[in-house]
């Protein structure tokens, strides 16, 4: 016997055929922000930044961040001689903040770079 | 061998679309062609398997000489892609599957025509649909045919816990394929994840390629041919090996056919090897010459008598040709078969038989099931 003893399939099919959809949002890191997502101080997200959370927006350095040199304190996106002290370490960002950073991660990602042969092939691979 | 004509199952078209082959009907006739199909003996299907298995081992080894003489130019690989190819050579880089296509007749030794290693297809209609054909015409007969179980075992002995799944888009068969592909990974415990070839992005800050919810893509069944790969945007990312690709890139030296004449030099008068070489002079004027990347049967010009007696379109041959005697080529009431053996995970898995009226088998050959009876 050569043969398959059984086959069952749970994808393929007249249920699963067209299936292959957009991916879903796995992880922390994919998942798009928004203005319903909560984020703590220093939540930091590649490409986007750190969330400051008094300021319901991200920033490129750390909330507090001190600069010996200067002397100074970063938060809300200045630089100040005394630290920030407010009592909110978690929120939700702003709308305006969360679609400025949905197109700062978008900035950084090149697509399109895979797959431009195929057009110039009609047929199937082999 | 015989073939036999059928009549068709009574609504063969749904019957077939309920295994996934939705593409079963081409624009100018049937692709899926149940009113024949061929009945092998046992004896003749293990003459294929034996073929298939001695094959695989002796590309492997002539991939190794590739590799070890620098024969890089012999096949038509870019110099870019070398580095990452012999990376992946020396991990071991795990590789699913690949089609053997043989000339076959019955009586002689089963010929290689060439190996689809990289990006072979018509896997649903051999793994699943001619099954389920068997077991409403022939239940009792055999079928050389154990993918679908290989499929899955291959990917447990693979090990990953999630692969993302990449195919282009607008192709049927392509996503097809694609989609029982990942049908047999879940199968096997793994979460499997889609994505279009043509939306991988790369992360710039982050130097990796992502999906379009910008999950890292670190390990990848990609249903798209490496030499396309290398000759396209995102090619400098590959140096890195940002990605464990499946099939692996060290696989671009068995599926090229610039290895057709590496294995004749390295293995001469080998039974399940034709004469090949980089030259029509050895072969006099009897010979198939094929561009070394040539898929899907483009471009392969068919010479007797020092005259081309067929020829096919198609944009390949800039990268070289190789030329090869001509196999034992069965005749039957004026069709012409084509063996296409699967290996999975480096063992012989299954058969699926295409056929045409031309002698060159192309993408619009039909696929006919078939049958044994055990001896």
């Amino acid at each position: 016997m050569k043969r398959s003893t059984r086959i069952s399939l749970v994808l393929l099919g007249g249920v699963a055929t067209g299936a292959l959809t957009a991916c879903a949002p796995a992880d922390g890191s994919s998942t798009r922000i928004s203005s319903e997502s909560v984020y703590t101080n220093d939540t930091y997200i590649p490409g986007v930044g750190y969330y400051h959370a008094p300021f319901r927006a991200f920033y490129p350095r750390r909330y507090n961040d001190y600069d010996a040199t200067t002397r100074r304190y970063y938060f809300g996106g200045r630089w100040e001689a005394a630290p920030d002290r407010s009592v909110i370490n978690i929120s939700a960002p702003t709308p305006e903040a969360a679609r400025a950073a949905e197109a700062a991660r978008d900035a950084r990602i090149d697509r399109g770079g895979f797959g431009s042969t195929s057009g110039y092939h009609s047929g199937i691979w082999s | 061998m015989r073939r036999h004509t059928c009549e068709p199952r009574a609504g063969w078209r749904d019957k077939v679309e309920s295994t996934g082959l939705t593409y079963h009907t081409h624009d100018t006739g049937p692709y899926w062609d149940e009113s024949a199909c061929y009945e092998l003996t046992a004896a003749e299907v293990d003459r294929l398997e034996t073929a298939a298995r001695a094959l695989h081992f002796l590309c492997i080894d002539a991939a190794e000489q590739v590799i070890a003489r620098d024969w890089w130019a012999r096949l038509g690989i870019p110099a870019a892609a070398v580095p990452a190819i012999t990376r992946s050579w020396e991990r071991d880089d795990f590789s699913l599957y690949g089609r053997f296509d043989l000339a076959f007749d019955g009586h002689g030794a089963p010929k290689l025509l060439e190996y689809n290693a990289d990006t072979p297809t018509a896997l649903v209609e051999a793994a699943v649909t001619q099954w389920f054909w068997l077991q409403d015409t022939r239940p009792d007969a055999d079928q050389f045919n154990s993918l679908h179980e290989r499929l899955i075992a291959a990917w447990r002995r693979w090990g990953g816990q999630s692969l993302h799944f990449a195919s282009v888009k607008e192709h049927t068969e392509d996503e097809q394929t694609v989609l029982y592909l990942r049908d047999t990974c879940e199968q096997a415990g793994v979460a499997t994840t889609p994505v279009y070839i043509e939306d991988l992005g790369w992360d710039r800050t982050e130097r990796r390629f992502v999906d379009l919810a910008r999950k890292p893509v670190e390990q990848c069944f990609k249903l798209y041919p490496w030499e396309w790969m290398w000759s396209e945007a995102f090619a400098p990312h590959l140096d890195a090996d940002p990605v464990r690709f499946i099939e692996p890139a060290w696989k671009m030296l068995l599926g090229n056919k610039g290895l057709l004449p590496v294995l004749w030099e390295l293995f001469p008068d080998h039974p399940n090897l034709l004469p090949a070489y980089d030259r029509p002079e050895p072969l006099g004027g009897r010979y198939v010459r094929k561009p070394k990347l040539s898929r899907e049967g483009a471009n392969i010009t068919w010479v007797e008598g020092g005259v081309a007696l067929a020829e096919t379109e198609g944009a390949y041959g800039a990268e070289g040709h190789v030329f090869q005697a001509i196999g034992p080529t069965p005749e039957f009431d004026g069709n012409h078969p084509v063996f296409g053996v699967w290996v999975v995970d480096h063992e012989p898995a299954g058969l699926g038989i295409r056929e045409d009226t031309q002698r060159i088998t192309g993408n619009l050959s039909r696929f006919i099931p078939h049958f044994f009876r055990p001896s």
